[in-house]
């Protein structure tokens, strides 16, 4: 570093970046993009809610019906509502909250975690394999 | 116990001083950040990454992981949460992203710069850590709807780490190590 370059400037980085992390970068979007894509195209509007304790399901309820769930898992409670079509945790025993951080959830597939109490609410969509159309 | 004497030494006092730095490095950024509050549980910037980095490029690869595992550790005893499962998963996410970015350095540092390096660290972090959440702790497929989210995130997060990592070795290089 005998030169004052300014190794903040973004023509200094340019500099440092190779092809191969251009490429690596182009890879890693694309992935990204492609995963969020399908993913999304295979979700479902939800329909249920299943409620696991320590791996059992114990609930499986309704969406569109408004409803509250407390169950016991490894560490304490974990309370559950559900109302206009969407669940959620608003209380639990945990002791960083994600699961009630994670807020509402309402599409086939999402889920809410609770890894200390062992908790996992998914909303669950009408069985697979539910064309609109097939195309030829 | 003596060693004989033309055995060479691997663990020396200079080398033990140096992964003591980056591994108090490490554990700085590393709680720093765990008291920053996050939007999404699952965002976080992975800024203990460069430590490792720092000992990917100024030491060696298993200096690298010499750091990485005590400083998850140690990390762990501090904020109290030692053998639960975030530990484990930052355990081994911390662990697969060495590795990876260990060999990517030592065969293909040609091909990749840090920057290259370090999304690639980040990318493989995320994925192990929600792989082994579904495998291990959920048992739920639909775990990996967050995957998208994550890769494209780390994509921003790797290139920070990167950016500091790269600024800290230009200038460390001269002076310590």
């Amino acid at each position: 570093m005998q030169n004052r370059t300014n190794i903040f400037s973004l023509s200094q980085i340019l500099k440092i970046i190779t092809p191969g992390d251009k490429i690596l970068i182009v890879l890693i979007l694309a992935l990204g993009i492609i995963s969020l894509i399908t993913l999304n195209h295979v979700r479902q509007p939800g329909e249920t809610v299943t409620i696991e304790v320590n791996g059992q399901a114990l609930y499986h309820l309704d969406l569109n019906t408004s409803q509250q769930v407390t169950v016991t898992g490894s560490i304490g409670e974990t309370t559950i509502k559900i109302d206009h079509g969407a669940a959620r945790v608003t209380y639990s025993d945990c002791p960083e909250k994600i699961c009630i951080k994670t807020g509402k959830i309402h599409r086939a597939g999402q889920v809410i975690v609770c890894v200390p109490n062992r908790v996992v609410v998914t909303i669950e969509g009408k069985r697979k394999n539910q064309f609109d159309v097939i195309t030829q | 116990m003596s060693l004989p004497n033309n055995q060479k030494r691997t663990f020396t006092n200079s080398k033990l001083a140096r992964l003591s730095l980056l591994i108090g490095l490490g554990l700085i950024l590393f709680l720093v950040e765990s008291f920053i509050p996050r939007p999404l549980p699952w965002l976080k910037p992975g800024l203990a990454h460069v430590a490792t980095l720092l000992a990917i490029y100024l030491m060696s690869n298993s200096a690298a992981m010499i750091v990485v595992v005590t400083r998850v550790i140690v990390g762990s005893l501090l904020l109290g949460s030692l053998f639960n499962p975030a530990f484990m998963l930052a355990l081994a996410g911390g662990i697969a992203a060495t590795s990876a970015m260990g060999l990517v350095y030592r065969y293909f540092s040609r091909t990749f710069s840090i920057f290259g390096i370090s999304i690639l660290g980040a990318v493989v972090h995320n994925l192990t850590q929600l792989s082994l959440v579904a495998l291990l702790l959920v048992h739920r497929i639909e775990t990996f709807y967050l995957a998208p989210f994550m890769i494209l995130t780390s994509i921003f997060t790797g290139f920070i780490v990167a950016f500091v990592s790269y600024l800290l070795i230009s200038r460390i290089r001269l002076t310590i190590f």
